[in-house]
């Protein structure tokens, strides 16, 4: 069973095996290669990545907090329905948790941090002629992680950086999924720099909103990407939790 | 999209696992452990009586809250825990209740709010009180947050909010044990109930705000006594304690 998951193939030694087993296996799912009902056997699966159990078993309790599968008492893991809802639930835990780290951190961030980001980001928007190159988009993206990594780093907040840091690997991976399309990328830079700009005031309540703003955009955006613009309807009406966001 | 007004049901702990985690989080929040502790599943399966599956299952419990890493070679791993720790958990518990609470305004059924209410005017009005009833006061305060996160319709939040039950249940149970704040707590559950059944989303929202941050205060001085009350006074500035 599991050769027919593509994107499974067998991970490199060194790295963070945790993380990457998490990572292939989400990626698996966006893909379509791990589909609802699916089961992961443990053994065959670290077989199959080149892996030990362990980082196996700890990427399915990973997993499983995070709603991509289930693992029903003394059976296996098994993947739950996926799909633009539950990327969009994705997004908006995210959004939760990020929008507090703003708040609990715009107070304590550097201003001279703040000020090196808004340059760099006012750099890369009067770029954006070459939006598109890779160079370009490889600063963006590189943008893109520096803010929210700051944000988390300093929130004050040990429990509250290891949350994000949960759902920021899932979110690299929705993003190499997702393609970083240049459009994407420009109205991201946008939002940093509004989230900046609160920042530098010194307006946590402001910046948190702008950013809870950010996060919906981007949610709304890959969505449309992965799932097509009906996607994007069915997640907008009526929802609640799109509410939470707006 | 988000199962408004069907309740989202839990799946249930597999058997035998539910009072040895209890019991090990007992033992870390009362600082039985110590924070180089290692947590090998074949020690823990002695210790508490349990076969290799449900002692794994047991350490990714632990996992899951954060209260271990794994280490190469060594396994799990508990991390360090005090004061400080328990109030960040309570912190993050707190964005997601809150949250939970706004989303489930208007889709809780009237009809188990009223039962809860009524629950809670009884033991309010019931002659002794928290002495009398402590295990009942604790469950009242249990239900609400078991309603907010039934009824508010991401999977997602509600699996996250259920990462923290087990934690959640050994803090409920010392606070118990201790009758830290029992009343308060009790009235403080009423008034989140009431705008509830208005409905006032603001409100109910205000009221589980209020209501999640004094419970925090109460428990973390229940759990670790008068010396957190400088971790708690010092997190007051930043997260609204």
């Amino acid at each position: 069973m599991l050769n027919t998951f593509k994107s499974l193939s067998p991970l490199e030694r060194g790295t963070t095996l945790r993380s990457d087993t998490t990572a292939c296996l989400v990626r698996a799912v966006l893909k379509g290669d791990l589909k609802q009902g699916d089961k992961l056997v443990v053994r065959k699966l670290a077989e199959h990545l080149g892996v030990s159990a362990t980082p196996v078993r700890e990427a399915i309790v990973e997993l499983e907090a995070i709603g991509i599968l289930e693992v029903p008492p003394n059976q296996s893991a098994v993947i739950r329905k996926f799909g633009p809802q539950e990327l969009f639930e994705i997004y908006h835990l995210r959004g939760l948790l990020e929008t507090e780290a703003t708040r609990l951190s715009c107070n304590r961030i550097p201003q001279e941090r703040l000020a090196k980001s808004k340059g760099e980001i006012g750099e890369l928007l009067k770029e954006s002629h070459s939006a598109g190159t890779p160079q370009w988009m490889a600063k963006a993206l590189e943008q893109d992680r520096l803010l929210h990594r700051i944000v988390a780093h300093y929130c004050g907040l040990g429990r509250l950086f290891h949350e994000i840091g949960r759902y920021t690997k899932l979110m690299e991976v929705i993003s190499e999924a997702v393609g970083n399309e240049h459009n994407g990328l420009l109205q991201m830079l946008k939002d940093h720099q509004r989230i900046v700009e609160a920042m530098l005031m010194r307006d946590p309540e402001i910046a948190s909103r702008r950013m809870g703003e950010h996060i919906h955009t981007s949610a709304l955006n890959d969505i449309g990407v992965l799932y097509g613009p009906a996607a994007v309807e069915q997640v907008k009406n009526p929802n609640p939790v799109m509410q939470a966001f707006l | 999209m988000p199962s408004v007004g069907k309740p989202i049901i839990k799946m249930d702990d597999p058997p035998g696992i539910l009072l040895p985690t209890l019991r090990i989080i007992r033992a870390i929040l009362l600082e039985d452990f110590s924070g180089s502790d290692v947590l090998n599943c074949t020690e823990i399966a002695v210790l508490l009586n349990l076969d290799q599956v449900q002692a794994r299952h047991v350490v990714s419990e632990l996992d899951a809250i954060g209260l271990v890493q794994f280490v190469p070679d060594e396994g799990a791993v508990l991390k360090p825990f005090g004061a400080q720790d328990l109030l960040e958990i309570f912190h993050i518990r707190g964005v997601l209740v809150v949250e939970a609470t706004r989303l489930a305004s208007r889709h809780i059924p009237t009809d188990l709010l009223m039962g809860l209410r009524d629950f809670c005017m009884e033991l309010i009005e019931s002659t002794g009180g928290a002495s009398q009833k402590p295990q009942e006061i604790v469950d009242c305060d249990r239900r609400l947050y078991e309603l907010v996160a039934r009824f508010c319709g991401t999977h997602l939040l509600f699996s996250e909010m259920a990462r923290f039950d087990k934690l959640m249940q050994v803090v409920r149970d010392i606070r118990r044990e201790r009758g830290a704040g029992l009343m308060e707590g009790l009235f403080e559950n009423r008034r989140v109930l009431d705008s509830l059944l208005v409905p006032d989303e603001n409100t109910a929202v205000a009221a589980m705000a209020e209501h999640l941050r004094k419970i925090a205060r109460r428990d973390i001085e229940a759990v670790y006594g008068s010396g957190a009350r400088e971790v708690i006074l010092e997190a007051a500035s930043t997260v609204a304690l």
